[in-house]
């Protein structure tokens, strides 16, 4: 194999995933240089990152050396459109990941500081989340549009919430219906929230004043694939129940490939 | 090699191993280097390839024979569909031999700048080293000894990789 020139074996890793790449690196000098050019990571990098940097917060966010330095430099999330929404690329597979933080969703009722409170959450990467103070109808809605998201790939959408366990109720009374809607396609799920996710973690309680709820895996897929320019309609509704809820704290929605 | 039409003109590729092809100019041009040498009329008699074996020649010539009587894609932008299931089946039977003439395909075809043939052995090259450990990669490509990294330096690599190793 040591014949082979540089540029074919850098050809040939570019048919794996970035995660193939990095793995090739302990094969031979020869694979760990191929898989270090440029050349490679231009081609792993999302076609429109430029845009996506020129859409930061900062004017010069990320200075590199190489594409690869860049390429795990954007694996961490970057805040873009005046800090409302996070980007990143999911270092395994190169796609594209965005987070909407809760200023960028709908969220019924939210501008009433009766129903909803707005804060800063240290352990959000965004500058204010939003805390159920008490309503009966839940409504949060988030929207993408599949053009800033990668092509031809499933894709999952998270919503990012805790539970302030000592003011929590009513959250698990009745199911959450989940929608996601993209151009025709639908598709409608259920997912049960629990107060008792904290006694799993019972370190987090004493430390921080919530606990983490991630719901990912009963939130409903979507795949960008055969639907042109258009746009991602995920939502969740508890409106059925007359009951008051509280105590949910909505950092946003994130939305991620399937791994 | 026998010819079909007679009339075409005629180029001679002669291996490293002192064997003449003879083929038409049209075959000889899916090579971006042999269609420069002609363009620049430097391929006036017997164009020597001193680094590639007939055996291997022989199975390029056959790509590009098959390559340059199917129809192109930008000659017409709806060309019939059996024409390109046909050509994709044909790459699929080429790309079934072993690894090393596989690697000497890639070398020459490299050499000739064929780029349909280049893209085609690196696909199958990868595709065959896909999920492989490191070891088993090593192995399948034939790696020698001498072009491993030291024992630190494989380390390092795999430290600073890592996450990918999970």
């Amino acid at each position: 194999m040591e014949r082979l020139p540089e540029d074919c074996i850098t050809h040939i890793i570019s048919f794996g995933s970035p995660r193939d790449a990095c793995r090739c690196m302990v094969l031979a000098s020869i694979f760990k240089n191929a898989a270090e050019s440029d050349v490679l990571w231009d081609k792993f990098l999302p076609p429109d990152y430029q845009q996506v940097i020129s859409k930061s917060l900062c004017p010069n966010p990320i200075t590199y050396k190489s594409k690869k330095e860049l390429f795990f430099k954007l694996s961490t999330p970057l805040l873009i459109d005046d800090g409302l929404k996070a980007f990143s690329i999911d270092k395994a597979s190169g796609k594209k990941c965005y987070m909407l933080s809760a200023r960028e969703l709908y969220i019924a009722w939210s501008a009433n500081p009766l129903f909803w409170h707005w804060k800063p959450v240290i352990q959000s990467r965004f500058g204010e989340s939003v805390e159920l103070i008490m309503t009966s109808w839940l409504e949060v809605e988030g929207k993408i549009s599949t053009r800033i998201l990668s092509p031809n790939t499933m894709y999952k959408a998270c919503l990012i919430v805790q539970v302030a366990h000592h003011r929590a109720y009513g959250l698990d009374v009745l199911p959450f219906e989940v929608f996601v809607e993209v151009g025709d396609f639908r598709s409608r799920g259920t997912i049960l929230l629990s107060h008792s996710e904290r006694s799993k973690h019972p370190k987090k309680v004493l430390n921080l004043t919530y606990d983490q709820v991630h719901i990912s895996r009963n939130w409903v897929n979507f795949i960008t694939k055969g639907f042109g320019e258009k746009e991602v309609k995920m939502s969740l509704r508890e409106v059925d129940g007359v009951h008051l809820k509280a105590g949910l704290l909505v950092e946003g929605i994130e939305i991620r490939p399937v791994s | 090699m026998s010819t079909s039409s007679s009339s075409s003109k005629k180029i001679v590729l002669k291996s490293a191993d002192n064997e003449t092809f003879e083929i038409d100019e049209i075959v000889a041009l899916e090579s971006q280097a042999i269609k420069n040498m002609i363009e620049d009329e430097c391929a006036d008699n017997v164009i020597p390839l001193g680094n590639i074996d007939s055996k291997t020649l022989s199975k390029i010539i056959e790509y590009c024979k098959k390559h340059a009587e199917s129809p192109k894609k930008d000659d017409n932008a709806d060309i019939d569909e059996k024409a390109v299931e046909d050509l994709k089946s044909f790459d699929a039977e080429f790309a079934k031999v072993d690894m090393p003439l596989i690697q000497d395909i890639l070398m020459a075809a490299n050499f000739l700048n064929i780029d349909n043939l280049i893209g085609l052995m690196c696909r199958t090259i990868a595709d065959r080293i896909k999920g492989k450990t490191p070891e088993e990669i090593r192995k399948i490509l034939n790696i020698n000894k001498n072009d491993l990294l030291s024992p630190e330096q494989e380390a390092k690599a795999r430290e600073e990789n890592s996450w990918a190793f999970d």
